[in-house]
Parts: C-alpha cells; sequence; structure tokens
C-alpha cells in the first residue's frame, strides 16, 4: 500500500515536474568576450543551453529536438524526450531495449549486430546513463546506429539517437556527446 | 579527475610541491655545486594505455629553487616544471609571502586552472551545481564548481587549440580557439572572482593530447583578470628556458 501511494504520489509530482521542452530557441550570450548565438531549451522558470560544435543546426519542437550538419552527409542526432523512462535497470531490462535497438535497423538491412552495450558512459552532472550501439549493411555501405538514455532526474529522460553512415558516425556521436557535456541550466 | 573541457576523466599524478622544497634542501646541502638543485624538474608517464595524462602541481605556494643568489651567472635560480602531458596548478602558486617569486615557468601540453576551492567530488557536476530533487528549482548546497581567489605567478608554455581546429579523432571541426584569455584553460565557475597571474605567456605548438573544445558553458564562467607580465624575467629568466638571440617575421596566423 505504501508503495502504491509513493507511486502515486511520484506520478503527481512528476506530472508538475516535466519542464523540459525541446523547442530549440537561439539565445544572444557573451561568452568570455565573444558574442555568440546559443541553441537553448526552456526548463521551467530556467533555460538549458548546449553548445553543439561549429556547423552542426538543430531544430525541434516539444519533444523532439533535431541535429544535423553538412559536414557529416547522411548522419543526424535525435534528441527525444521519453514519455516513459527506459534506461534499463537490470539484465532483463538490457535485453529488452537491446532488442529494440536491433529491431530499429533499416528494413533490408544485413549482417545487424549489437556492437556495445555500455552502462553509465557518460558519468556527469549526476545523471543514470545507458548506451548501446548496432552496425548493419545497407546496399554494400556500413551503417551505424545508437542509442543513449539519459535520466536527467525523477521524472525526465533523454533518449539520444544517432545513425549514419559508419564513416560519418564517429563525428555524429561526437556532436551529441558535445551536446550532452556543454548541456547545462541558468 | 573529470576535465570538463576534455570530456573525460583525466588520470592525474599530483606533485606535492611543499615536498619537492624538503627534497630540494637536502640536494642543496651537498657541497659540489653540480649535485645542487638545478631549478628543472621534468615529468612524464609512460603508462601503456590512451588515457588523457596530467600532473597536477599542488601546494605551490612556495617553490622550490637553487641556493645560489639570485644574480648568480648562471641563472638558475627559480624553478621550472615541464611535461609532455598536461599539468595543472591547484591553487596558490609562488606566492609564498616571505619571499618574492622566483622565476616559474611552467611547460606543458596545455596547463590549467584550478583555484584553492577545486574539489574533484564536483568535477563532474554542472558548473553551477546540482539540481536539488527535494527543492525544485533549487541546487545541493557545495556541488557547484565554484572557484575562489586565486594567484599564480609563472610563465606558462603551452599549446593551444586553434579556431577551426579539426580533431583528427572524430573529424569534428572546433570553434573559436577562446583567444589568448583563455590560454591557461578554466575549470570552474569564476563569476566575480579575481584570478590574479603574473607571468608570461608563450604559445608554442598546438596541443596534442589536451584537444577539448574551447566553450564557456558548462565548463567555466570567466574570472576576473588581474594579470600582468613579469618584467623581472628579462633579468631573471626560468631555469632551462631558452633565450632566443634573433627572430624573423612571419605570416600572420589567427589563433
Amino acid at each position: 500500500m505504501h508503495k502504491i501511494t509513493s507511486f502515486a504520489a511520484m506520478l503527481a509530482l512528476c506530472a508538475t515536474a516535466r519542464a523540459l521542452d525541446l523547442t530549440p530557441q537561439y539565445v544572444d550570450m557573451d561568452a568570455d568576450g565573444l558574442r555568440i548565438k546559443l541553441p537553448s531549451f526552456q526548463d521551467g522558470a530556467k533555460r538549458v543551453f548546449i553548445m553543439p560544435p561549429a556547423g552542426w543546426r538543430i531544430e525541434g519542437s516539444s519533444l523532439r529536438a533535431f541535429l544535423s550538419s553538412d559536414t557529416a552527409p547522411g548522419a543526424n542526432v535525435t534528441f527525444l524526450l521519453s514519455p516513459k523512462p527506459m534506461l534499463p535497470k537490470d539484465e532483463a531490462g538490457q535485453k529488452s531495449v537491446g532488442a529494440a535497438l536491433l529491431a530499429l535497423a533499416e528494413k533490408d538491412s544485413e549482417n545487424v549486430k549489437l556492437e556495445a552495450e555500455q552502462p553509465d558512459p557518460l558519468p556527469i552532472n549526476g545523471w543514470k546513463t545507458y548506451l548501446l550501439r548496432i552496425s548493419y549493411d545497407i546496399a554494400g555501405t556500413r551503417y551505424a546506429k545508437s542509442v543513449m538514455f539519459v535520466r536527467l532526474n525523477d521524472c525526465e529522460e533523454l533518449q539520444v539517437f544517432v545513425s549514419g553512415p559508419a564513416t560519418q558516425f564517429t563525428k555524429a556521436t561526437s556532436a551529441a556527446m558535445t551536446c550532452l557535456r556543454t548541456w547545462h541550466k541558468k | 579527475m573529470y576535465d570538463a573541457r576534455e570530456q573525460q576523466n583525466v588520470s592525474i599524478t599530483p606533485v606535492d610541491v611543499s615536498l619537492l622544497n624538503t627534497a630540494v634542501n637536502i640536494m642543496n646541502s651537498a657541497s659540489n655545486p653540480a649535485q645542487q638543485f638545478n631549478g628543472i624538474i621534468y615529468f612524464t608517464d609512460v603508462s601503456p594505455d590512451n588515457t588523457e595524462r596530467a600532473f597536477r602541481l599542488e601546494n605551490g605556494s612556495m617553490l622550490p629553487t637553487a641556493s645560489v643568489p639570485v644574480d648568480s651567472p648562471n641563472n638558475v635560480r627559480g624553478f621550472s616544471v615541464a611535461s609532455d602531458a598536461g599539468i595543472y596548478i591547484r591553487g596558490d602558486y609562488n606566492t609564498y609571502a616571505g619571499a618574492a617569486p622566483v622565476p616559474s615557468a611552467v611547460l606543458a601540453d596545455a596547463v590549467m586552472i584550478l583555484s584553492n576551492a577545486w574539489n574533484d567530488a564536483n568535477a563532474a557536476n554542472p558548473l553551477y551545481g546540482v539540481d536539488n530533487p527535494a527543492s525544485p528549482g533549487n541546487i545541493i548546497a557545495g556541488s557547484a564548481r565554484a572557484a575562489t581567489a586565486t594567484t599564480v605567478n609563472t610563465a606558462i608554455m603551452a599549446g593551444t587549440i586553434p579556431t577551426n581546429y579539426v580533431n583528427p579523432n572524430t573529424g569534428v571541426t572546433y570553434g573559436p580557439s577562446g583567444g589568448a584569455h583563455n590560454f591557461p584553460r578554466f575549470l570552474e565557475n569564476w563569476t566575480g572572482v579575481p584570478f590574479n597571474f603574473t607571468g608570461s605567456m608563450v604559445q608554442l605548438f598546438t596541443s596534442a593530447i589536451f584537444t577539448g573544445a574551447w566553450t564557456t558553458g558548462n565548463i567555466y564562467a570567466p574570472p576576473i583578470r588581474n594579470w600582468s607580465c613579469n618584467q623581472d624575467f628579462v633579468k631573471h629568466p626560468c631555469p632551462g628556458v631558452f633565450c632566443f638571440s634573433s627572430y624573423s617575421r612571419g605570416a600572420w596566423r589567427r589563433y
């Protein structure tokens, strides 16, 4: 009974605590003497700022932001504000999300491989994180796709998808990680 | 220790400078001048893995130095630290109240400044602190990377990451270098806090190991920079540091 009450209380708390909106807005900032425009997201009364690498543009809506660049053709990064937490808590959960990611390989793809499963790849900000990466072939070209679950707090979870040709994947992954590592609230 | 600019944990070897004083005093007691401290220490780390490595100078308020008079002909008085890795200077350096600062140089792949308040436990926290789940909108007390006033008196000779640098490992093109005022790299919230520096800055090369991109954001907020050039270096150069006798004009390059 106590657990049910706690869970209900958590749901009620989360209903009001979910404040992050991934619609990007560019804000003029003074960066130690340099005037720059930074993408930011509304988060309650504060704003979350990120600093994507040069040449990466971001667009999106309340639940989804999309990052791409001409310097990484065919690759992209998607930040998805997850409606329900999916960060695996145990081995069964890891298997479940692994299977889900494998199913995300494009239709008609071959040699689909689960390349990496990494608990806590981003040990910053008190976040809990989990990373999965797959690779596969389509028409003779190697592709890769990854998802990182980022538990921002008790109520909010980001899913960060990176996908693209293997030749561009490292660049796109680096862009995604840079956004997450420069993520700060003011 | 997590380095927010490098975006990874850096393997740190702490160097307690105050303990070096004891060792140097023993060396200086040798009757043979050739056995006395020559003012230069070189650090390297030959560990085989690919982790970024650095040395961290701590308790460096009073620097060890050769026992010769300040105007000795061979100019060995002072203290120079060099490394092929990165060097963090943690807290006040070469500020001993009982004596004037000695000629000092720090030479490294990159030089990072940590204030007197630096706390490894907060290194991976958000710059302005961790949200307090029990008190939405507030942060957990003591969780921010907040700097306190710090003074460093030394020459810095190191690498930098130039504007529009392309990271060879990821292919990502960086933005601005941050300018000369970010030659010493910061990792804390210095808003309204002075960083006092007297010395000299020489940029020698593009950093080979410490290749994190400059940004402010979650990495640092700038200090009040009370900076000046140590003109005493003209008379008393740092031990082991080269002196040039001629120069030529080269092409303009923006960093």
